[in-house]
């Protein structure tokens, strides 16, 4: 006719003080028998009622004199627990069931707040870091640009061999030395490559490496234009963007290791990371940046500045014959904004006289094609 | 049976004398040395999922190991990591064990996997638990010393160092002070208990070893 | 020489009180401290002349290091302390004539009667004990440190005695030991965690310790960061 309930008793008198029990609601009290045959019981009206445990849900009876603890986690006991008391206990199951309830819904409030804050804290960071990290970079010596520079270059594909024609690079050595004394900073010695590849690329690696792929030697109109570009990427590399754009993205993940304490695995994944970061993803401000920079240093270096919105306007009209990547446009997107505002900017520039650069650039171009057909003679 | 744990604290493990009829069953891998009248019978822990299940998330092996003699016979069982044991008289009451904690039972102990919880793996106590229940003894372990409590109101404990608690203890997670105070002691959260109840606290963390370590690696 | 353990069972370091003249050898990188009136040599030799290069290599692959530290004191009561990397205990074992194969890296030091030489274990049993291939035997007079993982204990062996591989510090050569299975079948012993074990047969003394480097190895690993 009881029900009975399988749950627990405290109580001194035991071994241990406490055991397993088989809980029957009876007419006058809450009973329990343990395995070894002893029995407390609790009336009801002796009884104190609380409700807690690991799960929120555990009925406790307590006797008056705190000496005898019942408790059991069904789900069915408080309901029966109640009938079987014939009410008197209601009033102290409400009450306990209020406060767990009050105590439930805190502890959410307190989790989501907390996530919340955790969640503003990352991102703060985050932002921080962006900004933050400008300011960092530019404390560092040179020699850190150099290594990392170096670490890139030794692990890049480049995507084609290397052109040691000597006619060639000394074209391309010339447009970096005339342009070099106007650098934002010194101790930059600039490493030049030339490679032998139908890509309109050029780029510069943090601490001067210098790789010119030959397509872009080929479709260049004057010398000039070539040390435009040259120039953009020489103010990558003055103007510390690399680093920048690498502190940036260490900055946070080192913020996010803080908080989660172990990054293991992201420090695989910073290597490639840090490869993207280097060269494809310059950002749209440092873009905007190195194109200045590029202007102020042929300006003072003596080359036309037009130069640059020139070739991107060379750019812009045969990109769609690229049939490959337009490199040097896919990494360096809106070009349309770019013209002006380089055209701007060459406008904004006081009166002076250009010389074009000496080199016999038919000799350069086609010394590059002779290059690119044994290339494609070889494959 | 007679069973003992020796080299208490940090080398604690546990010396078995076994008769004809006794048995005890251990965690595979708990043996270091046995009598060679001692026979070893593998099981799969609780049936071939629940073995799966505990392997995976309870931090215990798939199979557990019953050892019994004809003739009688000693035996010692230990535990990977060094630190101590403790030995827990069930008397049809329940305890909670942290995963991986488990070494050695009776045959009357009933051992199963619980859903703790996330609240319990934000307190790096792990997503399951081990449940001991039943009438016999249970022998536990951890990495560090192992202390318990009786608690009765509140009491805080560092996430990652309760090693057994009954099911009676309330569980909550806290911050260990303010939002700056949490992240800046090293605590972060804590796990806040409430009573009636027992628990077991470990003194040392093995995620606290691995950090450790981690930091002097470069 | 006498000798004296402190901080026992787990951070155990021994005192070595040393008379002019007498000296001891140990493990590269053992010493803790030592007094003022000590010549240290570090040689690939035994104390005595013998060894060399080869048997230099052959204690390497036992676990133990290439050159050894040969401490002689040059004048009375000289102390030396010594402990091993790893936490753990230590103990004495005197050498009386017979031989004590001792496990790779649980030789400490010995002193100058002990001849050292590491020993081909046989590749088969090398193999399925998981214990490495070389152990180190001991013969000769003198006293023997050796340490372990764990704390030690003695089983005086007359009859079989089975131990899991990773728990052996040492055994008197009076004392066979076969490779077999620990549970009744082979499935048992390979999903049974234990594996194969180490049957001991004959009369002679066991030392073995509580706790065994490789499975708190395969816990801690795997949260270590990679290199």
């Amino acid at each position: 006719m009881y029900e009975h309930f399988s749950g627990g008793v405290f109580s001194d008198q035991l071994d241990g003080g406490r055991a397993g029990a088989e809980i029957v609601l009876t007419a006058s009290g809450v009973s329990a028998r343990v395995p070894d045959g002893q029995s407390f019981a609790i009336p009801y009206r002796e009884c104190n009622v609380e409700i807690c445990g690991y799960n929120g849900r555990m009925v406790f009876c307590r006797d008056s004199t705190r000496t005898v603890t019942i408790f059991c986690d069904d789900r069915k006991f408080a309901r029966e627990l109640s009938t079987a008391s014939s009410g008197t206990l209601d009033a102290q199951l409400g009450d306990a069931l209020q406060r767990v309830r009050s105590q439930s819904r805190r502890g959410t409030l307190v989790g989501v707040v907390s996530l919340a804050a955790i969640l503003l804290f990352i991102v703060g960071c985050y932002f921080g870091v962006r900004y933050g990290a400008k300011g960092a970079v530019h404390s560092l010596p040179i020699s850190v640009d150099r290594q990392l520079g170096k670490t890139a270059f030794s692990s890049m594909d480049l995507g084609g061999p290397e052109v040691k024609d000597p006619a060639v690079v000394a074209a391309i050595q010339k447009m970096v030395d005339q342009l070099k004394p106007h650098a934002a900073i010194d101790g930059l010695d600039f490493e030049i490559h030339v490679v032998d590849s139908e890509e309109l690329n050029a780029f510069c690696l943090p601490g001067g490496v210098i790789v010119v792929y030959t397509g872009l030697i080929a479709n260049a109109e004057n010398p000039d234009q070539v040390a435009a570009v040259i120039g953009h990427e020489m103010s990558h590399a003055t103007l510390r963007h690399g680093l920048e754009r690498t502190s940036q993205s260490l900055g946070i993940w080192a913020a996010v290791s803080l908080l989660i304490g172990d990054a293991t695995g992201l420090i695989a994944g910073g290597a490639d990371l840090f490869q993207v970061a280097v060269v494809n993803s310059y950002s749209r401000d440092q873009e905007d940046a190195a194109d200045k920079e590029g202007v102020r240093m042929l300006h003072e270096a003596g080359i036309d500045p037009a130069s640059m919105a020139q070739f991107f306007k060379i750019m812009e009209a045969e990109h769609g014959d690229m049939p490959e990547l337009f490199a040097w446009i896919s990494t360096h997107p809106q070009h349309a904004d770019r013209i002006a505002s380089v055209t701007a900017t060459v406008d904004a520039l006081p009166e002076r006289q250009y010389t074009p650069l000496d080199i016999d650039w038919q000799e350069v171009q086609s010394k590059v094609k002779d290059v690119a057909k044994t290339t494609k003679g070889d494959r | 049976m007679y069973a003992e744990i020796r080299d208490k604290p940090s080398f604690a493990n546990i010396h078995v004398k076994l008769q004809p009829g006794d048995q005890i069953i251990a965690e595979a891998d708990a043996m270091a040395c046995m009598s060679s009248t001692i026979e070893m019978d593998t099981k799969w822990s609780g049936g071939f999922v629940q073995g799966i299940l505990k392997r995976v998330f309870g931090g215990e092996s798939m199979f557990v190991n019953t050892f019994s003699t004809q003739t009688g016979g000693e035996l010692v069982l230990t535990q990977p990591f060094p630190g101590d044991m403790q030995c827990l008289e069930l008397n049809g009451n329940t305890m909670f064990l942290q995963p991986g904690a488990f070494i050695a039972c009776e045959p009357g102990v009933k051992l199963g996997l619980g859903w703790a919880g996330f609240k319990m793996f934000i307190a790096r106590e792990g997503l399951f638990r081990l449940k001991v229940s039943g009438i016999g003894r249970v022998w536990f372990g951890a990495y560090g010393g192992i202390f318990q409590k009786e608690v009765e109101g509140e009491y805080v404990v560092d996430s990652g160092h309760l090693v057994a608690y009954e099911p009676t203890i309330g569980i909550r997670i806290g911050m260990a002070g303010g939002i700056f105070s949490s992240f800046f002691s090293g605590e972060g959260f804590v796990t806040r208990v409430s009573g009636p109840g027992r628990i077991y606290m470990q003194s040392r963390s093995f995620d606290g070893l691995a950090a450790w370590t981690n930091a002097h690696l470069w | 020489m006498q000798y004296e353990f402190l901080s026992r069972p787990a951070m155990t370091a021994a005192k070595l009180t040393l008379d002019a003249g007498e000296s001891i050898t140990c493990e590269v990188g053992a010493m803790i401290a030592m007094s003022r009136g000590f010549n240290v040599e570090t040689t690939s030799r035994n104390k005595g002349g013998s060894g060399g290069i080869v048997k230099g290599l052959k204690r390497m692959f036992a676990g133990e290091n290439f050159f050894l530290n040969h401490f002689t004191a040059t004048s009375p009561a000289q102390s030396l302390f010594i402990g091993p990397a790893m936490l753990g205990d230590i103990i004495h074992y005197p050498m009386t004539g017979g031989t004590l194969v001792v496990q790779g890296s649980s030789w400490l030091a010995s002193t100058s009667g002990v001849e050292i030489d590491a020993t081909f274990q046989g590749i088969g049993k090398a193999l399925f004990s998981g214990e490495g291939i070389f152990w180190v035997k001991c013969t000769g007079r003198g006293d023997l440190i050796l340490n372990s993982f764990g704390a030690i204990h003695c089983v005086e062996v007359n009859g079989e005695f089975v131990i899991d591989s990773g728990h052996i510090v040492a055994f008197e050569d009076t004392l066979e030991f076969r490779l077999g299975k620990a549970g009744k079948s082979l499935i048992g012993s390979f999903l049974g965690g234990e594996g194969l074990v180490c049957k001991f047969s004959g009369q002679g003394k066991l030392y073995y310790q509580t706790h065994n480097p490789p499975s708190f190895g395969k816990l801690l690993g795997p949260k270590l960061k990679p290199r």
